[in-house]
């Protein structure tokens, strides 16, 4: 009866359920925490937010510089299709069973997925764009052009991660070089054909497209033939490898498209065409609406110089050669920091492999570049539980992001609107017909060094420059002649001409070298060192006190000072700020020009101004020294007043320059006796620089105004100068109507009593 | 003496039987987890999943109703019917051949009217009845003519149901006709050398038999040490996340309807093939090694059937009956838990789906029938 075999039969399944038993306990007790982890990696995600930029405003609270909601409308390809309407749907056209076209449909477990999934899928997504395009007003090709430019991104970060991976593998046998070029040249000729050959493009498409893929793959193996048969049997486990990679790479392209979402427009929508697509959702799955805050300046080219721009890090030039900032800061570690409270390393890689970095504002000039750090604000992060597909089940934990501090400037947008008004033809008759007026302008609180405006004309529209950058309207701006990024308040060196003037007297009165109401006789020329100074009187001003040589400008008079300060001259110009940063911080300061003398010479022509030269904000800060009595400020454009240095004049020797100043305007025969600037109480001093250089055998000059309103209690000293104003046209014709106009704005806008 | 049993005590000695209860037991936790499985389905938002268990219901009672129904013939009846059963499954095979429906590349189901079929499913009965049939007629020592028939009766649905290609189903037959013909007492060497040659010939089916796709399914089984991207996502995918889900249930589980492997969907085919990722998910190891011992109990007691039963025909239903179970379960969890290639095969009483259940219940039934054939016997006896 065999029954023992029976108990053999039962010992056998019993050893069967006991080998299943103790491969559960290995996995469920021994390794559940790893397992655990793994389940947790399968659906925990982290969710960047990204904080807005703060805000920057004027003296007054008016908005230069903010963060606005930017409305973005995505399209998640998978959501798309409602898989179970589409499975009921092929079931019931192919007569097959609904739970067989279920399991078809279901996306796959890496399979392939049926071509007429693919083509509703795809039919789907063309109803949503038009939709939306409809509603927003927007085109729909634009929208399939954005998606393109995504696949163009996708695509690139693939070739870059195939080259990664293969290329080792390559150079295994032969020099990497070589190798990098050979795949190089194979990727160019496959990813155009593979990818991109499809219409409207892999990412709306439902799946791999594996018809594509196969075509490369042949592609691939008779590009890589060559390659191959040259390297010998090396390069046949890159050619795997590529292999290999080119298909993952493909189905992780693929799985993207699907589950994640893709912008298709974003733009500053009225809320009105928002809400009507909100409504419209309902009959447009997979279209989903967010909102980002993204950068604007809302009062256009106001005050750009000072405010700047914010843009992209990459490749700039530093120095000898060209430095890469983003991976500079990748490097140090910028990046990881910022979210390392959050995620560890490995996804912190996976999340810059992403580019979501590479995204990252920074600001390039000005103001958005002095206070980057504390404008930029810090990511957060939402933990979410997402199922298979990505999509967001609930929230595990929100880290949130900490929104940047918001700046408010020294300056007063108005006046600066108007300062760069005031560089207009209209206020300078003397100048020739359609002269472009180029030059700069600064306006500091004599007394804290508060920047009140500071501006660079021509400008800009800092909108302009934000990403995404129109290249064509970006470089007409990098190859303007007139260089309107330019920050010439800063970065531009100037001869500071006759304004200079005011730097001999002082130091020659401090030093004791001249006598107040001493008197130089001025004959028109002035001959020393073997050489004869030219004075702008030809046949001379007569005699002089310090007083009337600057109010006629009298260059023989100070010619004698600077032959008797010589390198004194240089030592005093240091003390009041020359040839160094005035340490605003602004970004491109330049310290301007202060050689010492070669030849006594030198000295006699720096003393009027020459072979020297000065940003607009040195000599606004000089005018400002003079203002308050010899107070050496620092400009600055944000916070308290820095402290200010004594540049060591005593009252008395001040006192001949500042009646000089006044003279200037007031004074009978004064160089900038201007009816304005006379109601304005103002004083100051013209200039007249040469720059040596030619227009149409016109030669050159600088034409400037420095000097502070009103003379008895200043409120305001300005500094403006003009570029390249035809020879004939003095800074009494051209900069001192200009700053008569900008002091008048100040009193305008600050009010005419204190 | 028994012919004069009424058919109702019939079954009611059936349902005496404590193997009955425990297969409704293990019925009604398969209920339980399909129910979790269909509980929440992310993949289709509108809920085509929310009413497989419901569904499940219906299959159970059917299941029921024809164990119930089993338990009513008598072992004449039975043996005499056991080859037109094996003629009826077999022509439902040619059936399929002509007029099945052709899915996914394979053609294994025959439509008859709301309902599908599959009929080799069915099979694995008709060629238990066919085989204890046969080898019930064995005497004393076996020669070698009398392995042909056997032989024949089982090579010819394997045929048939390998071309469909159905693998998994096919290979179910192997053990059977093995573990009957041990049962019925062919010299154990014999059966031992034919083992040991299938054994070897099994790497070359991976060269020569095996399809693309099941090349790639045994590849990731192979290859668990290390995956490669493609296959993660691929082939792979299925018992990576299966893994994955039974590990992370820990020793107790996460709690019904609370596992996320399970809920959130990466769990792939969770209501039918891998319904024991949910299980030792939501259960744990407590859970799941408990339902391998609920199993162990049912062949424990099939077996005892088996032993007690004075007919050779009862003994070798059951031995097969049992044999397949029992491969069924094995390759199943064994698959659940990255001990085997992914194949299609259910775990009877706890995946959801019709064929299956219906089958599982009727194979049960016929081991309860016998156990209430011997229990007529010996209730009868003293009476006479």
């Amino acid at each position: 009866m065999y029954r023992n075999r029976l108990l053999v039969i039962l010992g056998f399944a019993a050893l069967l359920l006991c080998l299943v038993a103790a491969r559960l306990w290995h996995l469920q007790v021994v390794h559940g925490s790893e397992y655990e982890k793994a389940a947790l990696d399968n659906r925990i995600q982290v969710r960047i937010l990204r904080p807005a930029r703060g805000s920057i405003s004027d003296r007054k609270g008016r908005l230069l510089a903010e963060d606005r909601p930017r409305w973005s409308v995505s399209i998640t390809p998978g959501l798309v299709l409602d898989l179970q309407a589409a499975a009921l749907e092929i079931a019931s056209a192919q007569g097959i069973d609904q739970d067989e076209a279920v399991r078809m449909t279901g996306s796959g477990w890496g399979r392939r997925v049926p071509a007429e999934v693919v083509s509703m899928r795809e039919a789907g997504i063309r109803r949503c764009l038009q939709g939306t395009a409809e509603i927003l007003g927007v085109q729909a090709e634009s929208m399939a052009a954005a998606i393109r430019a995504a696949e163009e991104d996708i695509l690139d970060s693939e070739s870059r991660e195939r080259v990664r991976v293969v290329a080792p593998a390559a150079a295994a046998g032969a020099d990497l070089g070589e190798a990098r070029s050979a795949l190089r040249t194979i990727e160019r000729e496959i990813n155009r054909e593979t990818m991109l050959a499809a219409a409207p493009g892999f990412l709306l498409s439902a799946g791999p497209r594996w018809d594509l893929l196969d075509a490369a793959a042949a592609k691939r193996k008779e590009l890589f033939a060559g390659f191959a048969s040259s390297r010998g049997p090396d390069a046949s486990g890159a050619m795997r490898k590529l292999a290999d990679a080119e298909k993952a790479a493909a189905i992780r392209i693929a799985r993207a498209a699907r589950t994640r979402s893709h912008v298709l427009c974003e733009g500053f929508f009225g809320f009105e065409r928002i809400l009507r697509l909100e409504t419209a959702l309902e009959s447009l799955p997979g279209v989903s609406i967010g909102s980002a805050p993204a950068r604007i300046y809302p009062m256009g080219g106001c005050a750009c110089h000072s405010l700047g721009y914010v843009g992209f890090l990459g490749w700039t030039r530093s120095g000898a050669g060209e430095v890469n900032r983003y991976e500079e800061k990748e490097e140090s570690g910028f990046f990881f920091d910022s979210v390392s409270s959050f995620m560890d390393r490995e996804e912190y890689e996976e999340l810059e492999a992403s580019g979501e970095f590479l995204r990252d504002l920074f600001g390039r000039t000005g103001a958005e570049a002095m206070f980057d750090a504390d404008l930029r604000g810090a990511r957060g992060a939402r933990l979410v539980e997402c199922d298979r597909l990505g999509r967001i089940q609930r929230t595990m934990r929100i880290d949130p992001p900490v929104e940047g501090k918001s700046i408010a400037l020294t300056i007063d947008a108005e006046l600066c609107e108007a300062s760069a008004r005031a560089f207009s033809r209209r206020l300078c008759p003397d100048l020739p017909e359609g002269f472009a007026l180029r030059g700069s302008a600064v306006v500091l609180d004599p007394w804290t060094g508060a920047v009140l405006a500071a501006v660079s004309v021509p400008g800009f529209d800092p909108n302009d420059l934000l990403p995404p950058v129109d290249a064509s309207k970006a470089a007409e701006m990098f190859t303007d002649p007139g260089k309107p990024l330019l920050n010439r308040a800063v970065s531009g060196c100037y001869e500071p001409g006759s304004t200079f003037k005011a730097v001999a007297a002082l130091a020659a009165l401090k030093e004791g070298l001249l006598a107040p109401g001493e008197i130089i006789q001025c004959g028109g020329s002035y001959g020393k060192f073997g050489h004869t100074f030219r004075c702008n009187a030809a046949f001379g001003h007569g005699d002089m006190t310090v007083e009337n040589a600057l109010m006629r400008s009298c260059n023989v008079f100070f010619y004698e000072l600077g032959a008797r300060l010589l390198d004194l001259l240089g030592a005093h110009a240091e003390a009041f700020g020359f040839g160094a940063p005035t340490g605003s911080g602004l970004p491109g300061e330049k310290a301007g020009s202060l050689q010492y003398g070669i030849t006594p010479g030198f000295w006699v022509h720096c003393a009027i101004g020459q072979r020297i030269t000065a940003t607009p904000l040195q000599m606004a800060r000089f005018a400002a020294m003079i203002a308050n009595g010899g107070s050496l400020v620092t400009p600055h454009l944000h916070g308290p007043a820095a402290p200010a240095a004594d540049a060591g004049v005593p009252p008395a020797a001040m006192q001949p320059v500042r009646e000089g100043f006044r003279l200037v305007v007031h004074g009978a025969g004064g160089t900038a006796a201007i009816p304005s600037l006379v109601r304005m109480k103002a004083a100051g001093k013209t200039g007249t620089a040469e720059t040596g250089r030619k227009s149409g055998g016109v030669s050159l000059n600088h034409a400037w105004f420095i000097g502070y309103a009103p003379c008895d209690r200043p409120r305001f000293a300005v500094a403006v100068v003009i570029e390249d104003v035809p020879h004939g046209v003095h800074g009494g014709e051209a900069a001192a109507p200009v700053a008569a106009e900008i002091l008048g704005a100040c009193f305008a806008v600050f009010g005419e009593a204190e | 003496m028994t012919s004069r049993e009424g058919a109702l005590s019939r079954v009611s000695g059936g349902l005496l039987w404590p193997g009955t209860c425990l297969v409704l037991f293990l019925a009604a936790a398969g209920f339980l987890s399909v129910w979790s499985a269909s509980y929440r389905s992310a993949e289709f938002g509108r809920g085509y999943y929310l009413d497989f268990y419901l569904r499940q219901l219906v299959w159970i009672a059917a299941g029921f109703a024809v164990f119930l129904a089993l338990l009513i013939p008598r072992r004449k009846t039975l043996a005499d019917a056991s080859y037109w059963v094996y003629g009826i499954c077999l022509l439902s095979l040619v059936a399929v051949i002509v007029f099945g429906r052709c899915v996914n590349g394979s053609k294994r189901w025959i439509v008859l009217g709301p309902l599908q079929v599959q009929p080799s499913e069915f099979m694995k009965l008709g060629l238990v009845l066919a085989l204890a049939k046969c080898l019930s007629a064995w005497k004393g020592a076996a020669r070698i003519r009398d392995f042909a028939a056997p032989l024949v009766l089982t090579a010819v649905p394997m045929a048939l149901i390998v071309r469909q290609p159905d693998l998994g189903t096919a290979l179910v037959m192997l053990p059977v006709l093995l573990a009957m013909l041990y049962a019925a007492g062919a010299p154990w060497k014999a059966l031992a050398s034919a083992v040991i040659v299938l054994a070897c010939a099994a790497p070359f089916s991976y060269f020569f038999l095996l399809r693309e796709y099941q090349v790639k399914r045994v590849d990731a089984f192979l290859s668990q040490g290390g995956h490669s991207d493609e296959q993660k996502i691929g082939e792979a995918y299925q018992l990576i996340q299966s893994k994955v889900a039974v590990g992370s249930g820990g020793a107790l589980g996460k709690g019904w309807r609370k596992g996320e492997q399970n809920t959130l969907n990466f769990t792939p085919f969770r209501h039918t093939d891998f319904i024991f990722a949910v299980v030792g998910e939501e259960w744990g190891f407590a859970g799941a090694a408990g339902l391998l011992l609920l199993y162990l109990l049912v062949f424990s007691l099939s077996i005892s059937v088996a032993w007690a039963a004075q007919s050779a025909y009862d003994r070798l239903v059951v031995v097969g009956v049992v044999s397949y179970l029992v491969f069924q379960v094995f390759v199943n969890t064994a698959m659940a838990v990255g001990l085997a290639p992914v194949t299609g095969l259910t775990l009877p009483f706890v995946s959801y789906g019709g064929s299956s259940m219906i089958l599982s219940f009727a194979s049960l039934g016929l081991v309860a029938g016998a156990r209430r054939r011997e229990d007529a016997l010996r209730f009868a006896r003293p009476s006479i």
